[in-house]
C-alpha cells in the first residue's frame, strides 16, 4: 500500500521533502519538530535514536526526521544523509562550551558526498536564555563565512516560545521551491 | 414641757438652772472684765506679745477653762437633752405620718377596690345589655320563624283547596263519563233495533220485489192474451172481410161478427177489470213500497243522527279520558306537591322545635348568666357597700387620727417654740463661749510666734539643706566625669576591638581570594577536561570513519571499533555506557525499522546494515526485497540462495 503511494507520489511529482533536523544533544532538535509538527511545545526526553514526522508547511510536505544528538550515536547520523534535501542545524547558542564541537560536528557532516545539494538552516536556539550568544556571536564561532557553494541562512530561534521557527520555514520553503 | 425639762436638767446637773445661769453669767462677765483689762491690744499685738502678758493671762485662763469646760458640759446635756426629744418628737411625727400614710394607702386600695367593683358593674350591665339583645334577636328569630310558617300553611291550604277543586271536578267528569257511557249503552240497543228494521225492510224489500215480479209476469202474460186475442180478432176481421166478399153467409158472417165482437168486448171488459184489479193491487204495492222506503229513510235518518251522536258522544269520551288522564296526572303531581310541601313543612316544623329548643336554651343559658351576673352584682354591691362603710370607718378614723395629728402638731409647735429658746439661750451660751474662743485665739497666736520661731529654725535647715543640695550637685559632676571616663575607657575598647574585626576581615578576604584562585583552577582543570573529551570524541571519530571508507575491504571492522579503541584508554564502566546507548539505538532504529512501511523502511537499510554490521550482499539483499515488495509489477524476486545458505524463509 505504501508502495502504491508512493508511486503515486513520484508520478504526479509531489514527493515530499526530506529534512534531516541535527544538532548536539539537547540543543532542542525534537522540541523543534514537534513544534513545527503540532505548534506546542511537548516534554521530551533525550532521543535514542530518531523521531520522524509529517510537516506540513504552506502548501509543502515535508518528511522530518529528528535524529538523536548523544555523542555515541552521532557517527550513525550519515546513515540517514541519502536523498536529503535540507539540514536543519539546531545549535543551543548558551552553550558556549560545546560551539567548537557544534562546529566540528557541523563541518564534518557538510563535508559528506551525499549532501553537496542540501540546503542548510542554521537555528540559533535558545535564545530566551540569559547571557545567551547573539546570532552574530554563533556564526563566527560557527566559522560559518567559511562556506562556500551552500545555499545556507542562520536564524535565531526560541523553540519553547515558538519564536522565530515561522521565518526560517518560510526561507526554507522559498528555497526548496526556488531549487526546483 | 419646758418645766419638766428644767427639772430634767436640775436632776442631772444637780443644781438649779437658774443658779447655775447665775453662775455662768458671773463668770462670763469676770471674764469679760479681765479679758477687757487687759488692754485693747489687739490680736496681732499678743501674738507677738511679751512674755509678761503671758502670765498675766495665766490666772484667767484657769477660769476660763473651768468656764469653758462647765459651759461645754451643759451644752452638751442641753443638745443631748434637746436631741432625744426631738427625736422622740421626730419618732412620734413619723409613726403619725406612717399611720397617715397607711390610712391613705387604705383610702387608695379602697378607691381602687370601688373602681374595681364599678368595672364589675359596668361589664355585668354589659352582660345585662347583651342578654337584652340576645333576648330581642331570639324575639325576631322566633316571629320571623311564626311568620314563616304562617306562610307555609296559608300555602298548604292552598294547595288543599286546589286539590279538593280538582277532586270535585275529576268527580264531575267522572259522572259525565259514566252518563255517556249509559247513552252509549242506550245508543247500542237502539243501533240493534234499527239494524231489526233494516233487515225487516229488506224482508219487505225482497218480498215486494217478488210480488212485483209475478204481477209483471201476469201483466205480460194478460198482455200476451190480448195480443193473441187481437190477433185472433184480426184473423176474424179477416175472415169477415173474406165472407163479406162471399156474400152468402153474409148473415152468418154478419151474426158470427156480431158474436165475435160481443166476445171481444167481454175479454176487453175482462182485461179491463183484471188491468183494474192489477192497477189497484200495484198501487197499493206502491204504496207500501213508498210508505216502506219512507219509513227506510226515516230510519236511515235516525241512524245516521244516531251515529253521528255516537261519534260525537266517543270524541267526548276521549275528550273527557284525556281530561281524566291529565287530571289523574294532575293529581299525581299535586299529591307528590303536598307530599314534598308536608315534608317540608315537617322539616320546618323540625326546625323551629331545633330553633325553640336552641333559642329555649341560648335563653336559659343567658338567663342563668343573668342570674349570675345579677348575684355577682349583688355581691359587688354588697362588696361595695362594706368597702364604702370600711372607707367611711377609715375616714373616720383618718379624721379622728387627723385631729390627734393636728394636736401632735400643736403640741410639736409649741415644743418648737420650746426649743427656739432653748436655742436663743443656746445661742448666748455659745457667743459666750465665741468670747471664751476669742481668748482662745490669743494663746493660739502666742503660739504661733512660737510657731515662727521654729520656722526660723526650719529656715536654717533650709539652708543647711541647700548646702546638702549644693555639695550633691558637685557629687554628680564628678560621677559624670567618671562616666566620661568610663565612655573613654569603652571607647578605647572599642578601637581595639575594630582592629581584631579588621584582622579578621582581611583573612575572610584572604580567603575568598584564595577560593576565587581555587575556582579559577577548577574551570581552567574544567576546560582542560573538555580538550581532553574534545580529544577523545576526534579519537572516537577518527576510527569510526575508517571503517565506513573501507567497507568492502572488510567485514570484521565495524562501527564497534572505536568503542574498542575506546577500551584501552577508558574505564570499562564507560564502554557499557556506550554499548548500552548503541545497544538502545539498535532497537529502536529495529523496531522502526520493522514497524514501517517500505517506503520508509528502504531510508533506514543503511542504519541497521551499518549498527549490524552487513555485508554489502547483504545489504542489497535487503534493499531488493524492500523494492520487491514495493512493486506491484511482477518484478523477479531477488535470489536468496538455497539450502543452507538461504538468506530468507522459502516462500510455501
Amino acid at each position: 500500500m505504501g508502495g502504491l503511494l508512493s508511486y503515486f507520489k513520484g508520478l504526479f511529482g509531489a514527493r515530499e521533502m526530506r529534512i534531516l533536523i541535527l544538532g548536539l544533544d539537547g540543543a532542542g532538535k525534537t522540541t523543534i519538530l514537534y513544534r513545527l509538527q503540532v505548534g506546542e511545545v511537548v516534554t521530551t526526553i533525550p532521543t535514542i535514536g530518531f523521531n520522524v514526522e509529517q510537516v506540513q508547511y504552506k502548501n509543502l510536505k515535508f518528511q522530518v526526521w529528528d535524529l538523536g544528538g548523544q555523542t555515541s550515536i552521532r557517527p550513525y547520523w550519515r546513515c540517514y544523509y541519502s536523498n536529503t534535501d535540507a539540514i536543519i542545524y539546531v545549535v543551543d547558542s548558551a552553550d558556549k562550551e560545546r560551539i567548537g564541537i557544534s562546529k566540528d560536528e557541523l563541518f564534518h557532516m557538510l563535508r559528506e558526498e551525499e549532501l553537496q545539494d542540501a540546503i542548510l538552516v542554521v537555528l540559533a536556539n535558545k535564545q530566551d536564555m540569559a547571557g545567551c550568544m547573539s546570532v552574530a556571536e554563533v556564526h563566527q564561532a560557527l566559522g560559518l563565512d567559511a562556506l562556500k557553494n551552500r545555499t545556507f541562512q542562520i536564524f535565531k530561534t526560541s523553540a519553547t516560545k515558538g519564536e522565530g521557527l515561522d521565518q526560517a520555514m518560510d526561507w526554507l520553503s522559498n528555497a526548496l521551491q526556488s531549487r526546483k | 414641757m419646758f418645766a419638766s425639762l428644767k427639772n430634767k436638767i436640775r436632776e442631772e446637773t444637780g443644781s438649779d438652772i437658774s443658779k447655775l445661769t447665775a453662775k455662768l453669767a458671773s463668770s462670763t462677765t469676770q471674764k469679760f472684765e479681765s479679758l477687757r483689762g487687759r488692754g485693747s491690744s489687739s490680736s496681732v499685738n499678743s501674738l507677738i506679745s511679751s512674755d509678761g502678758a503671758k502670765d498675766e493671762g495665766c490666772d484667767a485662763l484657769k477660769t476660763d477653762d473651768e468656764l469653758k469646760k462647765k459651759n461645754a458640759k451643759f451644752e452638751l446635756e442641753l443638745s443631748k437633752k434637746f436631741e432625744e426629744k426631738q427625736k422622740e418628737w421626730k419618732e412620734s411625727s413619723l409613726e403619725k405620718d406612717k399611720k397617715v400614710q397607711n390610712l391613705e394607702k387604705e383610702k387608695y386600695e379602697a378607691y381602687k377596690q370601688i373602681s374595681k367593683l364599678k368595672e364589675a358593674l359596668k361589664l355585668a350591665e354589659d352582660f345585662k345589655n347583651k342578654i337584652l339583645q340576645q333576648k330581642e334577636n331570639k324575639e325576631q328569630v322566633e316571629c320571623f320563624q311564626s311568620q314563616e310558617l304562617v306562610k307555609i300553611k296559608n300555602l298548604i291550604l292552598q294547595r288543599d283547596q286546589e286539590l279538593a277543586d280538582k277532586n270535585q271536578i275529576i268527580k264531575d267528569l267522572s259522572q259525565q263519563l259514566d252518563k255517556l257511557k249509559n247513552e252509549i249503552g242506550r245508543l247500542r240497543r237502539q243501533e240493534e233495533r234499527l239494524s231489526d228494521i233494516q233487515d225487516d225492510l229488506e224482508s219487505l224489500r225482497h218480498s215486494s220485489a217478488r210480488d212485483m215480479a209475478a204481477l209483471a209476469t201476469e201483466l205480460a202474460k194478460s198482455e200476451e192474451d190480448r195480443r193473441y186475442l187481437t190477433d185472433l180478432v184480426s184473423i176474424l176481421r179477416q175472415r169477415l172481410s173474406e165472407e163479406e166478399e162471399d156474400n152468402d153467409g153474409e148473415s152468418n158472417g154478419l151474426q158470427e161478427r156480431k158474436l165475435l165482437e160481443q166476445r171481444l168486448e167481454e175479454v176487453h171488459l175482462h182485461l179491463a177489470d183484471i188491468k183494474t184489479s192489477w192497477s189497484d193491487k200495484i198501487a197499493s204495492l206502491e204504496t207500501q213500497v213508498g210508505r216502506l222506503n219512507r219509513q227506510a229513510a226515516e230510519e236511515a235518518a235516525e241512524r245516521r243522527r244516531a251515529i253521528k251522536e255516537k261519534e260525537a258522544l266517543e270524541e267526548k269520551v276521549k275528550q273527557l279520558e284525556c281530561e281524566l288522564e291529565c287530571n289523574c296526572l294532575e293529581l299525581n303531581n299535586k299529591e307528590s306537591k303536598v307530599l314534598r310541601l308536608t315534608e317540608e313543612i315537617e322539616e320546618l316544623a323540625n326546625e323551629v322545635k331545633h330553633l325553640r329548643a336552641e333559642s329555649e336554651e341560648e335563653i336559659t343559658f343567658l338567663r342563668q348568666k343573668l342570674q349570675d351576673a345579677e348575684t355577682e352584682v349583688k355581691a359587688v354591691r354588697k362588696n361595695l357597700d362594706n368597702s364604702e362603710s370600711q372607707l367611711e370607718k377609715t375616714e373616720e378614723e383618718r379624721s379622728k387620727l387627723k385631729i390627734s395629728v393636728d394636736s401632735e402638731h400643736q403640741t410639736n409647735v409649741t415644743l418648737r417654740q420650746i426649743i427656739t429658746k432653748l436655742e436663743k439661750e443656746l445661742n448666748e451660751e455659745k457667743s459666750n463661749s465665741l468670747d471664751v474662743q476669742k481668748t482662745l485665739s490669743r494663746v493660739t497666736a502666742e503660739k504661733n510666734a512660737a510657731l515662727l520661731r521654729n520656722a526660723e529654725i526650719s529656715q536654717q535647715i533650709d539652708l543647711a539643706k541647700q548646702e546638702a543640695r549644693r555639695k550633691g550637685l558637685e557629687l554628680n559632676e564628678l560621677s559624670n566625669k567618671v562616666a566620661q571616663l568610663d565612655a573613654e575607657n569603652q571607647k578605647y575598647k572599642e578601637l581595639e576591638s575594630k582592629n581584631i574585626e579588621q584582622e579578621l576581615r582581611n583573612s575572610i578576604t584572604r580567603l575568598e581570594e584564595q577560593l576565587i584562585e581555587k575556582n579559577k583552577n577548577i574551570k581552567t582543570l574544567q576546560l582542560r577536561l573538555l580538550d581532553m573529551k574534545k580529544a577523545l570524541q576526534q579519537e572516537l571519530r577518527a576510527p569510526s570513519k575508517d571503517p565506513f571508507t573501507d567497507y568492502s575491504d572488510s567485514n570484521s571492522v565495524a562501527i564497534l571499533a572505536p568503542s574498542q579503541n575506546l577500551t584501552r584508554n577508558y574505564h570499562n564502566s564507560l564502554r557499557k555506557d556506550e554499548d548500552d546507548i548503541n545497544f538502545k539505538y539498535l532497537k529502536h532504529v529495529v523496531i522502526k525499522f520493522l514497524t514501517s512501511r517500505e517506503y520508509e523502511a528502504i531510508h533506514l537499510i543503511r542504519a541497521i546494515a551499518t549498527l549490524l554490521k552487513f555485508s554489502p550482499e547483504e545489504e542489497k539483499l535487503i534493499q531488493d526485497t524492500l523494492e520487491w515488495k514495493m512493486s506491484w509489477f511482477g518484478k523477479s524476486r531477488p535470489s536468496i540462495g538455497n539450502g543452507q545458505l538461504a538468506k530468507a524463509i522459502p516462500p510455501s
